[in-house]
């Protein structure tokens, strides 16, 4: 080492980017997984908005041209995202197959009504307007009653905007700590070379010319740290999905365009615009107040 | 006279923040001069030399220096006063992180230098001037201080500039050491530049034929000291 301090010199300029690199890298890792947990319950919100269901029970005499018309009218309104007919003796079948016992032979006589099985599209589901849709088929001719469960939706509805609240403000004070934490690595690593800023400025070189390379190796580092954060999210997702294979789809495209375009973003804008401003304080200092 | 002076100070006064240093200071410099500027530490002599260099705002009065006005000088135009000037620092201020064929070669990208082989040759012309041709690819930590010291002084050549400036260059150095670093910068002037020295090794002076300026009593004073070289 003594022998060639210039290998050592070297070497210890590399540790430190090497530092910041690896720091930037955590950091854009942890809210990386974070955006996977954020874009993961709003499909998990969406799944369940979707999968609100509101029976409508029809009339027991009811021919079969009404139930058509009934069927089509309903497909027609806008809260309708998708309905299905069970009859009689579908409904019959599962409800013996969820007791286990044959009720229809212990009775002698099948005493469901048949129904339309109608999902509500996601923008309906406010607990309001699922009454006003109750209201609006109750008041229907063929049809005798209108289920639905309320409270589920009221539940449902509620747990959705907290959970969105709280992690829209954790990502929030996410961001703020990556912001500071890369900010400050940076901030060490120019302070650390503000002697060699302040003798480019004496040589005669202008600002410009001096914040160039530390800009783009600040990018180039932010990209690096990017890409690294890129290779642990997936590392991580693939276990998950080990465990948990409903967890997400590997074949969501666009979640993953999304995801690593944000965190390769940040990377470069939060480390360039940290470089920018740490090398344009010691080129603005005053020479006597850098020692 | 008026075309040949490089350097003018007229009434000049100059603070270091708030703190007045040197008041009523008329300096006039001209090409070929080889001045000495001398005091006690802390006469402020690195504070006019500074002021030379953009470092420190002249406030009031007068400057100029080559065709800068001082009193009118931008933060953005600072880089381009040092270029059509050399300076060598006490403390060398050389870049730590990079050998001296670099040194020289940032100093050249810097100042708007291009071309590979021009700057190359450029570079090996300036450190063969100060005998270090064959030390380019050592770093600045390898070299003495003396050899230090004269990388600077090839570094401040690299433009060819009229004026260079050296704020106690041989400060750091012993005598044997000095006297090469100042027959050097007495070589250049002799060329038809210019150079200011600050100093305060008076032993060593008193060899080569100069202008004085002192400074003394927040005020500075100027005489003339002719030597006859031929020994």
């Amino acid at each position: 080492m003594a022998a060639n301090p210039e290998k050592y010199a070297k070497k210890r300029a590399r540790s430190s980017a090497i530092t910041t690199v690896i720091g930037m890298a955590l950091v854009l890792f942890m809210l990386g997984i974070f955006s996977v947990l954020v874009l993961n319950a709003q499909k998990l919100s969406r799944y369940v908005m979707e999968n609100i269901h509101v029976q409508v029970f029809l009339k027991a005499d009811l021919k079969d041209a009404d139930l058509q018309r009934l069927r089509k009218e309903i497909d027609a309104e806008p809260f309708t995202l998708s309905t299905n007919f069970v009859s009689k003796e579908e409904s019959a079948k599962q409800l013996s197959e969820d007791l286990g016992e044959d009720f229809v032979d212990f009775l002698g006589f099948n005493p469901l009504e048949a129904s339309i099985d109608l999902r509500i599209a996601p923008a309906y589901t406010h607990p309001d307007s699922l009454e006003q849709i109750a209201a609006n088929l109750e008041d229907r001719s063929q049809v005798s009653e209108v289920a639905y469960s309320p409270n589920l939706v009221r539940q449902i509805n509620e747990n959705v905007n907290k959970i969105g609240v709280v992690l829209l403000g954790f990502s929030a004070l996410l961001l703020l700590v990556a912001i500071a934490l890369i900010n400050n690595t940076i901030r060490l690593t120019i302070y650390s070379k503000r002697f060699i800023i302040k003798t480019m400025q004496l040589v005669g070189a202008t600002s410009g010319f001096i914040q160039r390379p530390f800009i783009m190796t600040g990018i180039m580092q932010g990209l690096l740290a990017s890409f690294i954060a890129i290779l642990l999210i997936l590392g991580i997702l693939y276990t998950v999905r080990q465990e948990i294979p409903d967890f997400f789809e590997f074949n969501d495209l666009i979640m993953f365009v999304k995801l690593f375009g944000l965190v390769s973003l940040l990377g470069v804008i939060i480390s360039g615009f940290s470089t920018l401003f740490a090398v344009r304080r010691y080129l603005r200092a005053d020479p006597n107040k850098i020692y | 006279m008026a075309e040949e002076s490089i350097v003018e100070l007229k009434d000049v006064t100059i603070y270091q923040g708030d703190h007045l240093v040197l008041n009523d200071v008329n300096v006039q410099i001209n090409k070929g001069d080889f001045v000495y500027l001398i005091g006690k530490t802390g006469s402020g002599k690195s504070s006019l030399l500074k002021t030379l260099y953009g470092a420190v705002e002249l406030k009031n009065g007068e400057g100029r220096v080559n065709s800068y006005d001082l009193r009118k000088l931008k933060r953005k135009q600072v880089p381009y006063l040092r270029r059509s000037m050399g300076i060598v620092f006490q403390d060398f201020e050389l870049l730590p992180d990079r050998n001296v064929h670099d040194n020289l070669w940032f100093a050249l990208r810097a100042t708007g230098w291009k071309g590979k082989d021009k700057m190359n040759q450029r570079i090996q012309e300036v450190l063969e001037k100060v005998g270090l041709g064959t030390k380019g690819y050592k770093m600045p930590h390898e070299l003495s201080g003396g050899e230090q010291q004269r990388v600077a002084v090839a570094r401040a050549l690299l433009n060819d500039p009229d004026l260079i400036l050296a704020d106690e260059p041989t400060g750091n150095l012993d005598p044997g050491t000095t006297e090469e670093i100042l027959n050097l910068l007495y070589q250049i002037s002799q060329n038809g530049r210019a150079v200011i020295m600050a100093t305060h090794d008076y032993k060593h002076m008193k060899k080569l034929s100069s202008h004085i300026i002192r400074c003394e009593n927040s005020t500075v004073s100027s005489e003339e000291v002719v030597v006859s070289t031929e020994e």
